[in-house]
């Protein structure tokens, strides 16, 4: 890595995936389901805590289906770790997301904390996610906003809890 | 700049500056350091929070010493350039302290400012934002707001901005 071209792509591809990271959140919250479509390969895996398995077409139905019960939403995410090789990337980023729904006032609120672990693929010189895992860590407020059947507080330890294979010290 | 080779390399340093200019923001507004939101801002730049008219800023922004503490804490910004302006959407989640209040003494509010910004004798400065609210939590009475917490009414600016809306093929 010289500072020259090479250096700069690489910038330039951790610029555009960070770039997608930040699109999902607005896709949702806006409820713009139509921006997951750029963000996602078709048949992507989108596996999240709490939800069966989908692809990006059944999460995108989801997200339809279930957000607009929320009078709000807020999947606020932090700047991404990620490593680039080639065509592929992997990421982890962080969220903390509110959940509002204003008809369980005075407890109309439940926030979760956690993190995306994302699988990157560039084809045709665009990078899309090709498997998303979401982990939650924690949650507070109100269990009723989402059907939890358990009280606020961690949840439980799961793999994705753990760091990441490509993340781990080689050492 | 000699190595700055790659076609794209130009976007690239733009986004990062106006990410850089937007994380300044905050530090005026907490720390109270007015004059450093004539580094964030045009002159003349519009603003608009919560809803309240588009109008010019006012000097040095926001009044915080109202409060025992602030805290504007900001995601990173979804940004396009395109030449010398630019469109931005970045989320925040603010929280804001009187300890009067106690043992209530917070208020914390979520949302993201919509920005448009111009590259102004080389510098990149906001000309326009547009600051939405989303939801809040903690005590209506740090910030004197009439309704409990919970989410804002829907506005126009809950939406996708139309920057960012997927061009239909």
């Amino acid at each position: 890595m010289t500072g020259t071209a090479e250096g700069i792509q690489k910038l330039l591809d951790a610029h555009e995936i960070q770039q997608v990271l930040l699109k999902y959140p607005i896709a949702i919250d806006a409820r713009e389901y139509d921006l997951l479509d750029p963000l996602f390969w078709p048949g992507a895996k989108v596996l999240l805590s709490g939800l069966p398995d989908l692809d990006a077409a059944s999460y995108k139905e989801i997200c339809r289906t279930n957000l607009s019960g929320f009078d709000a939403t807020q999947h606020t995410v932090g700047p991404a770790a990620m490593e680039i090789s080639g065509d592929t990337a992997h990421t982890r980023c962080y969220f903390i997301a509110q959940h509002s729904k204003n008809a369980l006032r005075p407890n109309p609120h439940l926030i979760i904390g956690g993190w995306y672990d994302d699988e990157f693929e560039r084809r045709g010189g665009v990078w899309r996610i090709a498997v998303r895992r979401g982990t939650a860590a924690w949650f507070d407020g109100n269990p009723e906003v989402l059907g939890y059947p358990v009280p606020p507080g961690g949840l439980d330890w799961n793999p994705g809890r753990n760091c990441p294979a490509w993340l781990k010290s080689g050492a | 700049m000699a190595a700055m080779t790659h076609p794209k390399s130009a976007t690239l340093l733009d986004a990062f500056e106006i990410q850089q200019v937007l994380n300044k923001y905050p530090i005026a507004l907490d720390s109270r350091e007015p004059l450093l939101m004539n580094e964030v801002f045009a002159p003349n730049a519009l603003v608009s929070i919560a809803g309240s008219p588009l109008q010019e800023r006012a000097q040095g922004g926001p009044d915080m010493t109202a409060f025992d503490a602030s805290q504007h804490l900001l995601g990173p910004a979804s940004i396009e350039v395109e030449g010398d302006r630019a469109r931005s959407r970045c989320y925040f989640i603010a929280v804001h302290t009187k300890n009067s209040l106690r043992p209530a003494p917070h208020l914390t509010i979520g949302g993201w400012y919509d920005d448009e910004w111009q590259r102004i004798a080389g510098e990149w400065r906001i000309t326009r934002r547009i600051g939405t609210p989303s939801w809040f939590d903690g005590n209506p009475a740090v910030l004197g707001y009439p309704i409990p917490p919970g989410a804002f009414e829907w506005s126009e600016h809950r939406n996708c901005p139309a920057w960012l809306k997927p061009k239909k093929s």
